[in-house]
């Protein structure tokens, strides 16, 4: 068997790291550095999930589509609500699948810290690694969801356009949103324990102040450049714009873009601020 | 300067502990509670004391170096491998750190139950700060040296505690970076999974790698570190080469015969029974602490029991000077049961004809609750007995060295015919009778 220590000390070029009270919080750059552990955490999640639950991926299936299907149930042929041309359920749909994305990754972000709070006691990494990649793990059921609403969409002879290409750019605001507020929220879980209670009625409220599951034409003229502050008022138009057609919501995606990088700036800070003090508090 | 790996200059940490917010932590609710009442107005601290958990450690470890950091409990060895390993930050002063640093403070970190052997060596060398190229290289050994080969791909909640420890162990063991940390990872496992521990760490001081190394056994830190830092209440107490160090450290246990553990402040655990003091008396009853190998020791205490007198269970354990453990004397064993009637206890505990060789041996006093899952308190090397050479049994000197145990077993002659054969080889009759030789019997008196 080979013996241990066949690193030559020094061999790799020696890096200096000097351990201070101020500043010397995880450089971004770093994060790099650990984009192994990042993806094996990733994996992790993803495998933890899918093993645990005895209907696995079927469950990533069935959540849009049931829940799509009850609120196009009564939203659609109850309250008669307009959907802008398209099916009822397509629509909603349209609006659940980049919902799902930020939602369920604010949620599994949130408290995510906690979770992995022995890893967080016992080793040193960048501690944006593990609510990152909560939030990537998220990509795989909105890719499975994605593919329900192709399918939807062909079921439905609704036409792929042109317009499809601008959806790397919507998912890319949606993520930046959900990244943003899971630096800040996860942060927040590590030092106020009973905000975990508080989030899913925070993620519950937002998901009526955002047009999933309506219209937002619904809401007067006036007051759209308002509504449009919610980021996910410009993300989820975009989403029906490229995959429905009908008018581009520009106002309301300029305002998403300009929250959403706000939001990752502020998120990104505020934990660069505190995550070296998580390990005494958690 | 190249030569020097770690340089720590005044390194301190303290940690503010509130009163009137137990859990360490306070609510979103509370927060939110108290902005609202006091808008403009920081954060309360009315109620919380700093706590230094080091002061003012400074010391620099060499290229090559194994430095055992040695203290009691709670005397901030924990945390200053947590500032190194950049797992907390300290209050104030600075480290130098050149070269990539591992820190291995619990074996097995981030394993998880419902993964599979295999995704536990990738998760978990990947928590470490392996490369996933690197883990690929070495898996097989890994899995070699865990011998789980066959459990590869089986979830790591079905093994046994024995092999769940090997596979964490294997794949920090192959943990390979410049300078490396280790807290106490030794304290698990059997016997024979230490000594395999151990003789990883000698390998891994032994190729020229750094090596910092927290531990209780004094007998590991002999082995493995060439020099050692002594930890007192957060200060370095001494540093320098291993022996002298661990010298200082055996000295600074408390080396009277009665000691008051009372005035020591609170009780090293739960409190649910606190030792108050501890002494060592001869056979005359005398309160002393030299004896003769062979000698009865009598050890007594006073513990007193919390109000709602729990179930408490005993248990005195002996150790060598450098740490090794000779006894755990556990008063089930003994059929005795603390009678909980009354409050406070005196207890003695007997040993009649102590045969340990002489040197100085300490005396940690236990109490834990019936089940064994909580230990109330704890009196860490309370008391120190001194055995000398001389007394009953003999006058020759033992030393040490020679061993541990004063045995004098029964010897004897054994009449063997093959002895009989030689010497009568041409005879053509062996002895038919079963007549036994000559026995050699001096009884020494107890063997017990």
């Amino acid at each position: 068997m080979r013996m241990l220590g066949t690193g030559v000390p020094g061999e790799r070029g020696v890096r200096r790291i000097r351990i201070e009270p101020s500043g010397g919080a995880a450089e971004w750059l770093e994060l790099w550095a650990f984009r192994d552990l990042f993806a094996m955490l990733a994996l992790r999640d993803i495998k933890l999930r899918y093993r645990q639950t005895a209907l696995g991926i079927l469950w990533v299936i069935l959540q849009p589509l049931v829940s799509s299907l009850i609120f196009a149930l009564i939203f659609g042929v109850l309250a008669k609500l307009p959907s802008d041309g398209t099916p009822y359920l397509l629509f909603v749909f349209a609006g659940i699948l980049p919902w799902n994305l930020f939602s369920g990754g604010l949620q599994r972000a949130g408290n995510s810290l906690i979770a992995d709070a022995r890893l967080i006691t016992k080793i040193y990494f960048p501690r944006a690694i593990i609510p990152l990649a909560s939030t990537t793990s998220v990509l795989l059921d909105f890719a499975v969801a994605s593919v329900v609403l192709a399918a939807l969409m062909v079921f439905n002879h609704a036409p792929f356009s042109w317009q499809l290409l601008g959806l790397p750019v919507f998912i890319a605001i949606a993520l930046a949103v959900t990244v943003g507020l899971s630096f800040f929220f996860s942060a927040l879980n590590v030092y106020y324990r009973d905000f975990s209670y508080a989030l899913p009625f925070i993620i519950q409220a937002w998901m009526y102040a955002s047009p999933v599951v309506y219209s937002s034409s619904l809401i007067p003229e006036r007051w759209q450049a308002l509504y449009g502050l919610n980021p996910m008022v410009g993300v989820i138009g975009g989403f029906r714009w490229a995959l429905l057609g009908g008018p581009l919501p520009a106002l309301a995606i300029v305002e998403a873009a300009l929250i959403a990088t706000g939001m990752l700036l502020v998120g990104a800070w505020v934990f660069r601020r505190v995550e070296r003090s998580f390990a005494d508090v958690v | 300067m190249s030569d020097i790996v770690i340089n720590a200059e005044s390194l301190s940490k303290s940690y503010r502990i509130s009163h009137d917010a137990p859990g360490g932590y306070r609510t979103f609710r509370e927060a939110i509670v108290e902005a609202a009442k006091h808008p403009f107005r920081a954060r309360q601290r009315s109620t919380s004391e700093v706590l230094w958990a080091i002061h003012d450690v400074s010391f620099e470890v060499r290229r090559g170096e194994a430095l055992g950091i040695i203290g009691r409990n709670g005397a901030g060895k924990s945390t200053l491998l947590k500032i190194l390993s950049r797992i907390t930050k300290p209050t104030s002063g600075r480290a130098d750190v050149y070269g990539r640093l591992g820190s291995l403070l619990e074996v097995g970190t981030g394993f998880h139950p419902e993964l599979t052997g295999r995704e536990n060596v990738y998760l978990n060398g990947a928590i470490l700060g392996m490369s996933r190229r690197e883990i690929q290289r070495q898996f097989d050994e890994i899995v070699a040296f865990a011998e789980t080969e066959r459990f590869l791909d089986t979830p790591v909640k079905h093994y046994s505690t024995g092999m769940y420890m090997r596979l964490a162990f294997a794949v920090a063991a192959h943990l390979d970076t410049d300078v490396l940390v280790v807290d106490e990872v030794l304290a698990v496992g059997d016997a024979a999974f230490q000594q395999k521990c151990l003789g990883k760490m000698e390998d891994v001081a032994g190729h020229g790698r750094t090596v910092l190394f927290v531990s209780h056994n004094m007998a590991a830190i002999t082995q493995l570190c060439t020099n050692a830092l002594l930890l007192d209440g957060g200060r370095v107490a001494a540093s320098g080469p291993t022996d002298q160090v661990i010298g200082s450290y055996m000295a600074s246990q408390n080396q009277e015969a009665r000691v008051d553990l009372h005035s020591k402040g609170v009780a090293n655990g739960t409190g649910g029974a606190v030792f108050e003091w501890a002494e060592a008396r001869n056979q005359l009853g005398a309160i002393c602490q030299d004896f003769s190998v062979g000698d009865d020791i009598i050890i007594r205490f006073g513990i007193r029991l919390a109000p709602e007198r729990p179930g408490t269970k005993l248990a005195v354990s002996l150790r060598t000077s450098d740490g090794l453990p000779i006894a755990h004397m556990v008063d089930d064993d003994s059929a005795f049961v603390l009678d909980r009637s009354s409050e406070g206890s005196t207890v003695s505990v007997i040993l009649d004809d102590v045969r340990l060789y002489p040197g100085s041996y300490a005396v940690t006093l236990w109490a834990v609750n019936s089940a064994n899952t909580e230990v109330f308190d704890h009196a860490e090397a309370c008391i120190t007995i001194r055995i000398v050479d001389g007394g009953r049994l003999t006058m020759r000197h033992l030393p040490r060295h020679s061993g541990l145990l004063f045995l004098t077993p029964k010897w004897e002659r054994v009449a063997d015919d093959d002895w009989a054969a030689v010497g009568q080889a041409d005879e053509a009759q062996p002895p038919q009778s079963d007549t036994s030789g000559v026995v050699a019997t001096e009884d020494h008196g107890n063997d017990a």
